[in-house]
């Protein structure tokens, strides 16, 4: 099997929330490994304060993450570029934002944000270049000179597509990228970015909470619950046969039109339970089952691809975990929400 | 059946940009409250810079009796010690609104090197700032420009030093409360994620959304440094050779104008810093219109037609 | 059966910098006792516009500039000040947008239950208490968390108590705008299973508003879709689903990539944005678009119930699938 070109071991992420009274520790992302393979798209599908758009801003270096190993080409960067990221780094690593109101800097053209980027890597920002770029995205040349606001929803996405393809990366790390646009908008993007994929053999990292886009989009599906991976596959067969009882109720309360008879508030509270209390766990035997080791037991196998799960005897370490699932109000010591919108002024250096 | 009028632009949730500086510009010489302000401001430039050709000679040359009420030979009278009025109000414009622009502009650059530095590098650069800016904040305003007026050599630089010390805390605070919140959002991110250097984010990313607040720091900044200095000459800290409405002020009272009744030796200097502050506020009032009123109106409508 | 809701060619316009702009406009639709009707549509179609103008709550620049709603036969669009405080709440109330953000920090959630209870219908203070302890029940929350503050329960229970909130008066139709939008997929199957059985135990009708077309068409008996201020589609939920007879319905419906079946290239709209020279939706529509670009048809009775915006001439070829 070739190298894969991103591999993250054992990456954890927490975050410092409240006052200097009551400051407390959150565990954002827990202990989490995979494999990003070169020109392959992967998603990663979790609910909101699963940690998935840590781990993106950690793979971006605009966090530092609290332990664990980022291996690019074989080497650590998190130990090789410690305090500095190197624009080499830069170079192969590009991400795009869930906000195309707020990623575009409203007081420059479009024009601007094309030309930084390929000036910054030692591309000559010619018109041909800047015309080539913007036709990739399935933009016209006109906008080159629009500003953002000028632009929909729809087109400001592609622009910042166009200003990580400018630096020709390896990785596209791309935080839920159509959650903010309109639904009929939506899939354009998703096929620009499948295309790029075949044109340009670049991998990308698909964070979502729609299960549907993420079936539609990735060859590699991983879902991340409270912090922590609890499945992964191909695409298709985890969506198929979903094996962790996480992945089975996310799947279960997506509203589908199709499904005969709507839900089955039973089956769902069986799930929680699962997950919550596990009891037993039908992949593995006495032997490789753990309670508190993160085992990932195989079920089954596609085109070279195994369907892992992790253990279903390890309950989740997170308090998040048991809010998200009861819907249960907090209580006064359990965990406040999602911590990504009160840390993010606090980042890495560029 | 109608067509449909459709607005330009994109759907509603999008937020409302801040004007650029083509449109900012526009809006303001819209305004008749900027228009008259900075008609005023510029009639003071413009008399200032002239001074020497409306008033040739030294002013504070004494040619004439002293205490002399308006008359047709010295428009606004003579002082006390026998000099024009007129002459030293044109001429003391110079250096009232050089000093006040001087320290409004040194004094905002600070403040914005600051609270850029503060917002961008946030943990221990932040921390660090923000303690040196409090103390410079607590520090006592008035009475440290006494003493440091006081035991530097006079002269303008002393003034504009001391002015500029302690004038730049407050702003910075502001500033890097705005510079803060622009940190946080996102297209500051792509923009580290594109390789852009700290210098270049701080400068060419978060400064050019922080205009309007920029704007009204400095325009208050410049009214501070004029009634500052004015305050500090009045007081007789400031360089009372130097020729400025504050050391008219000064020499009036010490010559006794107010027990006189030669209102003419302090009114005019009095009436021009009033009159140039009134103006600044007047910029200053219509650029915050501009920037927050109009767009909560223009956003709500938007907001609404979803 | 007199019809809770009867909206007729109501048309809202938006007047300001010396033009106006159309929000809605000829939109027609009845929802009868008890029943759910869904309103689907993107942002900026008018959904959001004719939810508050149904409940009067357009402020300037907003107009209502033609039709008429009529609430279990009378006019809203007559009724002064006083009837209106009476008329909202106890007869139609509503969800808005990302209501559970809007409670009031600093009040506890009892306290702004019972709120509702003694202004509205001047009960006292006890009674309003245990009234608000059983309409927590209701939806699903243990009494006990009266004394909570927003702050303290999460975005799921929040919601509940804003719909709790809004059925506290027992009004005859509920309007929810996006109600689920800002929730994750797990706690929004249950807010739509609270609201399915308050529904089924109060018996109200509900105005549901929202951009997601699976869910609607769950939840809803009759749907329409919006696009550009106008209805281009009214039927039935499950005829709408089993076949939309409008190009963007169909390109709405498209939209979602499907759980189930194997993996098929789906194509979406052009993402322009509307100006007045076009509707931003140039790809999905299959025929010519000589009458269409800019001039959204009215709406025309396919079948009884199904009423499609299309020209008579495409009409009458029937179905484009």
């Amino acid at each position: 099997m070739t190298e894969p070109l991103l591999s993250v071991r054992g990456l954890t992420k927490d975050f410092q929330v409240g006052t200097i009274f009551s400051r407390r520790r959150v565990r954002a992302v827990n202990d989490v490994s995979f494999d990003l393979p070169a020109g392959r798209i992967t998603a990663l599908v979790g609910e909101s304060g699963s940690g998935k758009s840590t781990i993106a801003r950690c793979l971006a270096r605009l966090e530092q993450p609290s332990a664990g190993q980022v291996l690019l080409d074989g080497q650590d960067i998190l130990r090789t570029e410690r305090r500095r990221v190197s624009r080499a780094y830069r170079r192969k690593v590009q991400m795009v934002f869930q906000d195309p109101f707020g990623s575009l800097n409203p007081v420059h053209r479009i024009e601007h944000f094309l030309t930084r980027a390929l000036v910054l890597h030692g591309h000559s920002a010619t018109p041909e270049a800047l015309r080539e770029l913007i036709k990739t995205v399935g933009l016209t040349e006109d906008m080159l000179q629009s500003y953002p606001h000028e632009l929909s929803g729809g087109q400001r996405q592609r622009v910042s597509i166009a200003r990580a393809l400018a630096v020709e990366p390896r990785l596209v790390l791309a935080d839920e990228p159509t959650s903010m646009l309109d639904v009929s908008v939506r899939v354009g993007v998703l096929n620009l970015m499948r295309r790029l994929r075949d044109e340009r053999n670049i991998a990308m990292l698909y964070i979502t909470h729609d299960l549907g886009s993420a079936r539609y989009l990735a060859d590699t599906t991983m879902v991340m619950f409270a912090g922590e991976l609890v499945e992964g596959g191909d695409a298709l067969a985890v969506m198929d046969a979903p094996a962790h009882p996480y992945t089975r109720l996310l799947l279960s309360a997506v509203p589908d039109p199709e499904r005969a008879g709507g839900h089955d508030p039973v089956e769902r509270a069986k799930h929680r339970e699962a997950i919550l209390n596990p009891m037993s766990c039908p992949y593995g035997d006495d032997g490789t089952c753990s309670r508190t080791e993160p085992v990932r037991h195989i079920v089954g196998e596609d085109d070279g691809q195994p369907h892992w799960v992790r253990c279903h005897l390890r309950a989740p370490a997170s308090d998040i975990a048991r809010r998200v699932l009861k819907a249960t109000d907090r209580l006064d010591d359990e965990a406040p929400d999602a911590p990504d919108a009160t840390e993010k002024a606090e980042t890495t250096a560029a | 059946m109608t067509a449909i009028d459709i607005a330009t632009a994109t759907t509603p949730t999008a937020p409302v940009s801040i004007p650029r500086r083509r449109g900012l510009l526009r809006q303001l010489t819209d305004s008749k409250k900027a228009l008259t302000g900075l008609t005023l401001l510029a009639l003071f430039a413009l008399l200032a810079l002239l001074a020497p050709v409306l008033a040739p000679g030294d002013p504070s040359f004494i040619n004439s009796t002293g205490s002399q009420a308006p008359s047709a030979a010295h428009w606004l009278g003579t002082t006390a010690k026998g000099q024009d009025v007129l002459a030293l109000t044109l001429w003391g414009a110079r250096s009232s609104l050089f000093v006040g622009f001087t320290v409004g502009l040194v004094a905002t650059a600070v403040a914005i090197v600051v609270g850029l530095a503060a917002a961008y590098f946030g943990r221990v650069v932040d921390d660090a700032l923000t303690l040196v800016t409090n103390i410079f904040l607590l520090l006592p305003g008035l009475p440290l420009l006494i003493i440091l007026a006081a035991f530097l050599p006079p002269g303008t630089s002393t003034v504009i030093m001391v002015l500029v010390v302690t004038g730049w805390a407050g702003s910075a605070r502001v500033l890097r409360a705005q510079a803060k919140s622009i940190r946080g959002k996102d297209f500051v991110a792509a923009a580290v994620v594109t390789g852009e250097r700290p210098l270049r984010v701080m400068f060419r990313e978060i400064l050019p959304n922080m205009a309007s607040v920029v704007m009204t720091t400095l325009l208050g900044c410049v009214i501070f440094g004029i009634g500052a200095q004015a305050g500090l000459e009045f007081l007789g800290l400031g360089d009372s050779s130097v020729v400025s409405w504050g050391t008219n002020l000064y020499w009036a009272s010490n010559d006794g104008a107010l027990m006189t009744g030669a209102w003419w030796a302090f009114v005019p200097s009095g009436l021009c810093i009033a009159l140039v502050a009134f103006a600044l506020a007047l910029v200053n009032y219509a650029v915050d219109e501009i920037t927050n009123p109009r767009l909560r109106n223009r956003r709500a409508r938007r907001e609404r037609r979803g | 059966m007199e019809p809770v809701l009867e909206v007729n060619g109501l048309r809202v316009e938006y007047r300001g910098d010396g033009r106006t702009v159309v929000g809605a406009d000829g939109v027609s639709f009845s929802i009868g006792s008890g029943e759910i009707f869904g309103l689907a549509g993107e942002s900026g179609c008018g959904k959001s516009t004719i939810a508050n103008a149904v409940t009067r709550l357009l402020k300037p620049p907003a107009d209502i500039t033609a039709g008429s709603i009529r609430f279990q036969g009378r006019d809203v669009l007559a009724l002064d000040a006083r009837e209106l405080r009476a008329f909202r709440w106890r007869e139609i109330a509503m969800v808005f947008q990302s209501a559970m953000n809007s409670l009031n920090p600093v009040l506890t959630i009892g306290e702004q239950i019972v709120d509702i209870f003694t202004t509205h219908e001047r009960m006292r203070k006890r009674a309003a208490r245990e009234r608000a302890g059983e309409l927590l029940q209701l939806v699903g929350i243990d009494p006990g968390r009266l004394k909570a503050y927003p702050h303290q329960l999460s975005g799921g229970m929040r919601q509940r108590v804003v719909i709790a909130m809004a059925v506290a008066l027992k009004p005859r139709l509920l309007i929810m705008d996006e109600p689920t939008t800002a929730l994750d997929v797990v706690v929004q199957q249950e807010i739509m299973a609270q609201i399915r059985d308050l529904q089924r135990e109060l018996g109200f009708s509900i105005l549901f508003i929202t951009h997601d077309m699976s869910l609607m068409i769950e939840l809803s008996d009759r749907m329409g879709v919006m696009y550009g201020g106008r209805i281009v589609e009214l039927a039935d939920a499950k005829d709408l689903f089993a076949g939309p007879l409008h190009p963007y319905t169909e390109a709405l419906m498209n939209a979602f990539p499907p759980l189930t079946g194997p993996r098929q290239e789906l194509t979406g709209l052009f993402d322009a944005p509307r100006t007045a020279d076009s509707c931003g939706f140039h790809v999905g529509c299959p025929e010519d678009r000589s009458d269409c670009s800019m001039n959204i048809p009215d709406l025309r009775e396919i079948t009884p119930g199904r009423w499609v915006a299309r020209s008579k001439a495409r009409s009458s070829e029937g179905a484009s699938r």
